[in-house]
């Protein structure tokens, strides 16, 4: 008897088990984004391009055009092939360091201009590839690598992604943010996203609040337990 | 070479030290402060030493090379073309060692022990085969090391033990082949299956995969009937415990499936 794991069809199974630590967010994220491709057919139509960071270890996770850009750049690359391949379902898969730090300029101009693309920003509220630093959405007290005795408190808020996007983007963006432990929502605002792309031809965001029990040093319950207190201060939602 | 050195090595009738070891773990096994720790005892001696680490991206998996060289001489680059001794900790690094094993290369073959910490009794082993070898590589040098490494951190004792523990070990026989490695065929994957009937006489199968799980217990939290608990009848991706399912709270609800992020766990209901 040949059983197979619960894979999306739309996940390349001898990728498998995938190179994200144990309890990660993103397997998450993708394990929805992957059944939304399978949903709606888009094997063939879907594109994803995959930014530096953990987000990269992504890259031969599915049996969709998947490829890796430079750091921050994968707003514009994605823009760039939406312009070649006006029929795509164009996305752009980002970490909270290479979408709201190092490519920060060309997310803003992207929402500004209305691209007809879908990005996905998996908030983990620090850089964890280079082994967890602070990140623009490190909370105020939070200890990182870099911030050893907690995120100096002068600062009101950590960066909040969405909410500049929507003073910022078009009127016909949809912005949106959710969260790995909401599977539910994190799949009606990701569908609501790639609509938006395909049938309004309007550019599209959804930040993910993520976990990373590596770099926090936390266990599932801890993860959990601070995604909760993460999600007092990132409000999940459309806006 | 300066002529007065080329003398002195003609004359001399010293044996000349030289190792080239390679440590092949992945990420999380504690590959690396091997390495570091094992050039820095040596080059307390007289001999001289380095360590040149080379691994990939991913935080946990993935592959972790330690390449270490112990010399009398001079030492020209940190790194060689063929191993005198490698240390084999994964299966997953088994591709990668083919180029450096040689005619005379010497496999200390550590896949599936379960030393805790494991990294300190294998450097227990790999200081004992050294020394077997006949190089000046002192104990002491190595506890010195260990204790240099940690810093302010706790467990110097567990790891001095498991040092010690290493030691002493029988040797393991050393190998001259890599062990085979070959990844899954298409569509086999290894299964765990439970069968039972649930409370609302519901007919469940509860199907787990070993090859995909990795112990993040999200299912266990997740679980709205507090059903799983972490088992001990097998190992997951990274040697880890895996979670089971209790049949007399389960009632087929698949959260567990839904929440997985690896898709280790398949609930099918009748």
């Amino acid at each position: 008897m040949m059983t197979n794991p619960p894979f999306p069809k739309s996940y390349l199974p001898k990728t498998k088990p995938h190179l994200f630590c144990p309890g990660c967010g993103h397997p998450l994220v993708l394990k929805t984004l992957g059944k939304l491709i399978d949903a709606g057919k888009f094997q063939k139509k879907a594109v994803i391009g995959f930014d530096i960071g953990c987000s990269l270890l992504a890259w031969d996770f599915f049996q969709v055009k998947s490829f890796q850009t430079h750091h921050g750049r994968t707003v514009p690359t994605m823009v760039g092939y939406k312009l070649a391949k006006p029929e795509s379902l164009s996305i752009a898969y980002q970490g909270d360091g290479g979408g709201y730090a190092i490519g920060l300029q060309s997310l803003i101009h992207s929402a500004f201009r209305n691209d007809p693309i879908t990005v996905i920003v998996v908030n983990n509220s620090l850089y964890a590839m280079t082994g967890g630093q602070m990140a623009p959405t490190t909370l105020c007290g939070q200890i990182t690598d870099s911030t050893p005795e907690g995120r100096s408190c002068p600062i009101e808020r950590p960066f909040m992604g969405p909410e500049m996007l929507r003073c910022v983007g078009d009127k016909k963006a949809y912005i949106a943010r959710t969260s790995v432990d909401n599977h539910i929502e994190m799949e009606k605002y990701l569908r609501r996203a790639i609509e938006n792309q395909l049938d309004n031809n309007s550019f599209s965001f959804l930040e993910v609040l993520s976990i990373c029990p590596l770099n926090w040093r936390t266990n599932a319950k801890e993860s959990l337990a601070r995604l909760e207190e993460m999600k007092s201060v990132f409000r999940c939602g459309e806006l | 070479m300066k002529f007065i050195d080329f003398l002195l090595k003609t004359k001399s009738n010293i044996k000349t030290a030289n190792l080239n070891i390679l440590i092949a773990g992945e990420g999380g096994q504690g590959a690396q402060t091997i390495g570091e720790i094992l050039a820095r005892a040596a080059a307390m001696g007289e001999l001289r030493s380095s360590y040149m680490p080379h691994f990939g991206v991913e935080q946990r998996g993935g592959v972790s090379l330690a390449f270490v060289r112990i010399n009398s001489e001079k030492i020209d680059y940190p790194k060689f073309k063929t191993a005198d001794i490698i240390v084999l900790m994964t299966k997953r690094a088994i591709p990668r060692l083919g180029q450096y094993v040689g005619e005379k290369t010497k496999i200390i073959n550590l896949i599936g022990k379960d030393y805790r910490p494991f990294n300190m009794v294998v450097m227990g082993i790999l200081t004992n085969a050294i020394q077997k070898l006949g190089l000046n590589l002192s104990s002491e040098s190595v506890e010195t090391a260990i204790d240099q490494n940690l810093g302010k951190k706790k467990g110097l004792g567990e790891n001095l033990a498991g040092f010690k523990k290493g030691l002493s070990e029988e040797v393991i026989a050393f190998g001259k082949n890599l062990p085979g490695f070959s990844s899954r065929p298409e569509g086999k994957w290894k299964i765990l299956i439970d069968k039972f009937t649930s409370k609302e006489k519901k007919k469940i199968t509860f199907i787990r995969f070993p090859e995909l799980c990795k112990g993040c217990g999200l299912c266990i939290e997740c679980c709205p009937n507090k059903a799983l608990i972490w088992g001990n009848d097998g190992k997951g991706v990274y040697g880890n415990l895996m979670p089971k399912v209790n049949p007399e709270k389960c009632n087929g609800c698949k959260l567990c499936e839904e929440t997985c992020p690896d898709c280790a766990i398949k609930v099918e209901v009748k």
